[in-house]
Parts: C-alpha cells; sequence; structure tokens
C-alpha cells in the first residue's frame, strides 16, 4: 500500500503529491524506488529469520543484511517523521530512540535470543523472568550488559543460545498456556524501571484481556513452525522495528510467521505499557480488515470455525 | 571429488595445495623437466593428500563447526620437509610433509614385519642398514592451535620473519609463534561492547611480504587498516586508513554490501596491495590512502542485477585475487567458470573459461566476452545466460612462471602460457 497520496503523473510537477516528497526521486520513480525497499526489506527478513542453518552463520553476512535492514528503517522513519499521528501511539516519550536503545542485540547467535515482533498482542516479558541461565555469560558471548538494566528495560542475553531458546521458549508456552495475569504482573514489576514501572495499572489490567486471545493465537502461530524454537541464524533486529513498523503502514510484515515464543523480554517490555486493545485501535484503520479490539486475529475466527465444523459435521 | 575452497602455490612454485570443503588436503608437485624432454614444461601431478581437519560439533552452541579448509599457507622451506598451515573455522593445523625414499632393515630386536623377536634367537648384534624404498610422501600434523577464535577464521598470514603468523576472524585477529600452541596475542579486536552496534566486521588479512611489523586487514565495509605492532601491543589504532570516497552517483542499496572487500592481498614488491569487492578490483598504493591508484571492473554488467544477487545470495560471493610474480598482472574470478586477467601497464583484460569444454589439453584458451549491450555478437554471452552457480572464487598465480591454478568448483585447472 503505497497510499501517500500521491498522483503519478507523467510530468514531473510535485502538486500531485502532497507535499510529503521524502524518497529520493520524485514522480513514478518514487513509487518503484518505494516498490524495491519494499522488496529488499522482505527479502533481508527473510534471509535473517528463515535460515536454519546446521553451522554458525556467516557474522559477515548477518552484519552486511543488518546494516541493510537498519538502513531501510532510518530512511523509513524519516517518512514516518512527516506524519507524526502514526508515531505517538502509546510508546513513552521518545519512542524512536527508544526503541533503538532497547533494541535487542542483533547477533543472537552469539549472545541472546532472537527477539520477534510478530505477535501483537503480546504483553508478557516473559524472558525477564528467565534470566538465571542467561546469567552464566562468557566474555565471549557477551553483548550486552547482564541483568542490571538503567532506564530502558534490557534482557540479559543468555549464553547458550540455542538450548536457551528451546527451553526459555518451552517456558513460553507453558506459561502461555497457563493464565497467568499475576505472573504477567508480577514479571510487569520485575522489569526495570522506566515505561512499565509507569503504567502498571494498565498493563494489569488489560493483559488479564489481552492474555487468553493471545494464548490462542499464539499457539495457532507456534503449531506451524515448530523449528523456530532454535532459530541461531536469526537475530534480535526485528525488535528495533516492533512498534514503529507495524505502525507504518507500508511496511506489511504481517505475511512473516513470526515465531512468538521466542519474542523475549526487548520486544514485550517495551510493549508491556501497550495495551492489545490500543495497537489494534491504532492499526484499525491500515489494515483492510476491520479489526476489533475483542477479535484481534481472524485465524481465531476460522479456526473457531474449523472446531464447530467439526463438531457439528460429525 | 569435494569443492575447492583454497589454492596455494608454495614459495618456489613447485608444489601446489589446495584445500576442499571436506577437510582435504591435495598437494600437486610440478614434474621436473627432463632431459629427454627439454621443452615441456613441467606438469604437476598428485603429490600428497591428507586429511586436515574433521567437522567438529561446538556443544556449546549446538553447532557444528565445518571441516572446510578455508585457507591454506605455506611456510618458506628451510629443509628437505615441506611446512604449511591450514585452516578452518576455527583450528589453524601446521602440517609437515616429507619424502620417505628410504627404509630401514636388519633391526636386531623385530623382524621385517614389525614382530618382536624371541629374546632367545637374538644371538648376534647387527648395524641396520638403508635400503631403498619407493616414494612414499608422508604429511603429519606437527602443530595444532586451537581454541583462539570465537568467531569464523577467514584468514592466515605467515610473517616474513619466518617465525610468527597471524590469524583473522570476523572480529579479531591473533599473533601466533609457530613454536608455540598454547598462547596467542591478540593484536586487534574490534567487537564493540555492545554487540547490537556492530557493523562492521573483518573480512581478511595479511602481513607485509617484507616489512615483519606490518600487516592490513580488510573490512566488510570497504576499507582497508595498515597496522604497525611497533606502535602498541594492541593495534586498535591504525597507522593508515584506506577508503575510496563513495561515487554519489552509483548510490543504490546494496552499495555497502557490493563495497565488502573479499580479499586483499600484497603486491610482490610490498609497494602496492590489491583488494577485491563484489564488482572490482583496485590496486592501492600504500603510501596513497584517500584512493586506489587503479580500478578494474570485473563485472560491471552486474550492477543491474544486484537485486537478484542479493536474493539468491550470490552477493555475497567471496571471490579472491592475486598477483602474478612480476606485479605486472593481476587475476580474479568471476561466475560461469570465468575468469579474469589485468595486466596493468597495457590496460588490456582478458576474460578467460575454465571449464572442459573449451580445455582441451594443450589447446590455447580462447578470450570470452559477455554481451553487455543488446544486440549479441557471436561467442558473445548474454548476462542473462550466465551461470551463477559455476563461480571460479579462488585463483592462484605461480610465484616465477606463468602458470595459473583456477579452482571451479570440485574441478582444478592449471594453466600456462604458451611458449613458442
Amino acid at each position: 500500500m503505497l497510499g501517500k497520496g500521491g498522483k503519478r503523473k507523467f510530468d514531473e510537477h510535485e502538486d500531485g503529491l502532497e507535499g510529503k516528497v521524502v524518497s529520493p526521486t520524485d514522480g513514478p520513480s518514487k513509487v518503484s524506488y518505494t516498490l524495491q525497499r519494499q522488496t529488499i526489506f522482505n527479502i533481508s527478513l527473510m534471509k535473517l529469520y528463515n535460515h536454519r542453518p546446521l553451522t554458525e552463520p556467516s557474522l559477515q553476512k548477518t552484519v552486511l543484511i543488518n546494516n541493510m535492514l537498519r538502513r531501510i528503517q532510518e530512511e523509513l522513519k524519516q517518512e514516518g517523521s512527516l506524519r507524526p499521528m502514526f508515531v505517538a501511539a502509546s510508546q513513552p516519550a521518545d519512542p524512536l530512540s527508544d526503541n533503538f536503545r532497547e533494541a535487542q542485540p542483533a547477533f543472537s547467535h552469539l549472545a541472546s535470543p532472537p527477539l520477534l515482533p510478530a505477535d501483537l498482542v503480546s504483553t508478557m516479558p516473559l524472558e525477564s523472568c528467565l534470566t538465571p541461565a542467561s546469567l552464566l555469560e562468557d566474555d565471549t558471548f557477551c553483548t550486552s550488559p547482564a541483568v542490571q538494566h538503567d532506564g530502558p528495560t534490557k534482557p540479559p542475553p543468555p549464553a547458550l543460545q540455542p538450548v536457551k531458546d528451546s527451553f526459555s521458549s518451552a517456558l513460553d508456552e507453558i506459561e502461555e498456556l497457563c493464565p497467568a495475569p499475576t505472573s504477567a504482573e508480577a514479571v510487569a514489576a520485575e522489569s526495570a524501571a522506566g515505561d512499565s514501572k509507569a503504567q502498571p495499572s494498565e498493563s494489569n489490567i488489560h493483559k488479564p484481556e489481552g492474555l487468553p486471545e493471545s494464548r490462542t493465537a499464539e499457539s495457532k502461530l507456534m503449531d506451524p513452525l515448530p523449528g523456530n524454537f532454535e532459530i541461531t541464524a536469526s537475530t534480535g533486529f526485528l525488535t528495533d522495528l516492533t512498534l514503529d513498523d507495524i505502525l507504518f503502514a507500508d511496511i506489511d510484515t504481517s505475511m512473516y510467521d513470526f515465531d512468538p515464543c521466542t519474542s523475549a523480554t526487548g520486544a514485550a517490555s517495551k510493549m508491556a505499557p501497550v495495551s492489545a486493545d490500543e495497537l489494534l485501535k491504532t492499526l484499525a484503520p491500515y489494515s483492510s480488515q476491520p479489526v476489533t479490539p475483542n477479535q484481534p486475529f481472524k485465524m481465531d475466527l476460522t479456526e473457531l470455525d474449523h472446531i464447530m465444523e467439526v463438531l457439528v459435521g460429525s | 571429488a569435494d569443492i575447492i575452497s583454497t589454492v596455494e602455490f608454495n614459495y618456489t612454485g613447485d608444489l601446489l595445495a589446495t584445500g576442499d570443503k571436506g577437510g582435504r588436503v591435495v598437494i600437486f608437485q610440478r614434474e621436473q623437466e627432463t632431459k629427454s624432454r627439454p621443452l615441456s614444461r613441467g606438469e604437476y601431478n598428485v603429490y600428497s593428500t591428507f586429511q586436515s581437519h574433521e567437522p567438529e560439533f561446538d556443544y556449546l552452541k549446538s553447532l557444528e563447526i565445518e571441516e572446510k579448509i578455508n585457507k591454506i599457507r605455506w611456510l618458506p622451506q628451510q629443509n628437505a620437509a615441506h611446512f604449511l598451515l591450514s585452516t578452518n573455522d576455527k583450528t589453524i593445523k601446521l602440517w609437515k610433509i616429507s619424502e620417505r625414499d628410504k627404509r630401514a632393515e636388519g633391526y636386531n630386536l623385530k623382524d621385517e614385519d614389525g614382530r618382536l623377536r624371541e629374546p632367545f634367537r637374538v644371538t648376534e648384534l647387527r648395524v641396520p642398514t638403508l635400503k631403498p624404498m619407493d616414494l612414499m610422501v608422508e604429511a603429519s600434523p606437527r602443530r595444532t592451535f586451537a581454541n583462539a577464535h570465537t568467531y569464523h577464521i577467514n584468514s592466515i598470514s605467515v610473517n616474513s620473519d619466518y617465525a610468527t603468523y597471524l590469524s583473522a576472524d570476523d572480529l579479531r585477529i591473533n599473533l601466533w609463534h609457530l613454536e608455540v600452541t598454547n598462547r596467542s596475542f591478540n593484536i586487534v579486536d574490534i567487537k564493540p561492547a555492545n554487540m547490537e552496534e556492530l557493523t562492521e566486521v573483518i573480512t581478511a588479512a595479511e602481513f607485509h611480504p617484507h616489512h615483519c611489523n606490518t600487516f592490513v586487514y580488510s573490512s566488510s565495509k570497504g576499507t582497508i587498516r595498515l597496522c604497525d605492532m611497533r606502535s602498541s601491543a594492541l593495534c586498535d589504532q591504525h597507522s593508515k586508513f584506506f577508503e575510496e570516497p563513495e561515487d554519489p552517483s552509483s548510490r543504490s542499496f546494496f552499495s555497502e554490501i557490493i563495497s565488502s572487500i573479499s580479499d586483499v592481498k600484497f603486491s610482490h614488491s610490498g609497494r602496492y596491495m590489491m583488494t577485491r569487492d563484489y564488482l572490482s578490483v583496485k590496486v592501492w598504493d600504500l603510501n596513497m590512502e584517500n584512493r586506489p591508484v587503479e580500478t578494474y571492473q570485473v563485472h560491471e554488467y552486474l550492477r543491474s542485477k544486484l537485486c537478484s544477487l542479493y536474493e539468491n545470495d550470490c552477493i555475497f560471493d567471496k571471490f579472491e585475487c592475486c598477483w602474478n610474480g612480476s606485479d605486472s598482472t593481476i587475476m580474479t574470478g568471476s561466475y560461469n567458470n570465468f575468469f579474469r586477467t589485468f595486466e596493468r601497464s597495457t590496460q588490456r583484460d582478458t576474460t578467460l573459461e575454465a571449464s572442459r569444454e573449451s580445455s582441451k589439453p594443450r589447446a590455447i584458451l580462447k578470450p570470452r566476452k559477455v554481451c553487455t549491450s543488446g544486440k549479441r555478437k557471436k561467442d558473445e554471452i548474454t548476462v542473462d545466460s550466465l551461470d551463477f552457480n559455476k563461480k571460479i572464487l579462488h585463483t592462484a598465480w605461480h610465484p616465477v612462471d606463468n602458470i595459473i591454478a583456477v579452482a571451479a568448483t570440485n574441478n582444478l585447472y592449471l594453466f600456462q602460457e604458451k611458449v613458442n
């Protein structure tokens, strides 16, 4: 969806564009530039997250792809800054820089688990509970500073990457299946000062509501992707992109099945103060399907339909 | 046969070593010209084959460590035996290759087949004698340099002092002494305190051919740093920084990726160095840091295909480059089993193909041409018909003669200049 209100005129006048020219080129080529950028963005994401090698992935390749994604994201942020109403959302004061600061390490195969923003309603910073194993870090695996948080929440990266992933994601799974608003609350309280503490009551209120839906949604998303528990090649890059990219309608990341079980604290803790409902309300104008707060995922509906069919049909 | 992953002549050019993806090293030896065929140039025949590295499993990360040989570097010969360093992603090994053409016979305590003799049968003392035997070439590992690299080793380089060598991985460079395996010194470390901030990695490193205190390393951002080990123990501060300013007119999404340097080689003279990035080869004068003195386009026609090449990962292919013995010509590989040579003084470039169909023994290679504009002439290849799976990443040039070794996937081709 490239609706920036630009009319594609054959001449080079910018009158057709409503004053939001942010790409380097004008007119029709601007559309193709955006298209190409989107394509490259998609390809880059797929490279990072669909690769499951037996051996350690090439750090050089990962770095280059990450840089590519960051550059595109920068561009989009600059473009997005011309549309302030999208940026506000429910983020604390400076969402953009916060996101960068709070971003998970991009090189998780060396350190922390990959962060995936896909689950919009995942408001549980589960990973911050799972610190014990992750404290066993060598210098060689050390990335971000460990448990001490100052300001933005940053989960300590576990040293044992793939093993930790499956362990932590298994725990996630278990936690998700058990309604645990209190644990979520406790976790929210545990995570360092800053955004999550700032709005604990709000998150408490909304989390139980968000939990049941997120549970089914996540279990739905989990099923087709069992292997994602051990993403080693993936990076935490996408945590940079969490809310911002969802809010920027240009980027359609919904086609990627991100494994919600490996979404670690960074994304989750950032989203802690944001309730599922608020997110969905923000998203509603941008998605083609009508989204109501109590039915966040169409998949739930189809699954329910399917179950009903099975029950009734038999 | 496995995919060849490295090719290297020794200092005299008599031996040519290849390493492959299966961890094997195959050494070829040039046949001596005999009196009966004085004009025949020496052919290379297999001299020794051995398994250098085995696959390992990193239990901590649950990942395999590939046995693929990333680099082989010869040591200068100091006695009858030959020594080379071979490395995979994590471990460097020093191998000794020696010949045995004599066998001792007449031991006192054991029979010819090795069985111990009965003590009461030993009635007299005799001196074992040496008898000739068929030539046997033995390779034995003499040193194993392990556990010094967290990331993947991409380069090794023997110092001109012939006593030390460096090994480089994505973020660090270590200095070793050939005799000491339990200790290595870190001389470059570009790992950031916060790995999130990592945007650049080391891609290649090499010692200066004459100055044992000087080495260079290249990065994924297209920069080369020259370091002097005399200035400090940790050479994080470079002495010289080589970078060509970006051409704004050719900027694209892929500018950074195609600027990533895949190989850096000093000239034999030590005055120049050559870098290979995705589309070009650049020759730098060590005295001029702001731009290269020569730039050669290897396959500029790929510039419009970068998006597809990014998609199929070809854009990350690491091509190597090499100088000839006199530094007058440089060579590098391309796709479709093409490789390119550039004569520096005449600016003449040639594209040749390494394939069975075009390489009949003793036949002269026909220059190839890739058609870049619309109309394809006879014998030209269009860009779209190039086979991107047939890539020539590894080439080597004989240190003295005009003999080149070209690795095309799992085949090794040896070409030499025709002498009239």
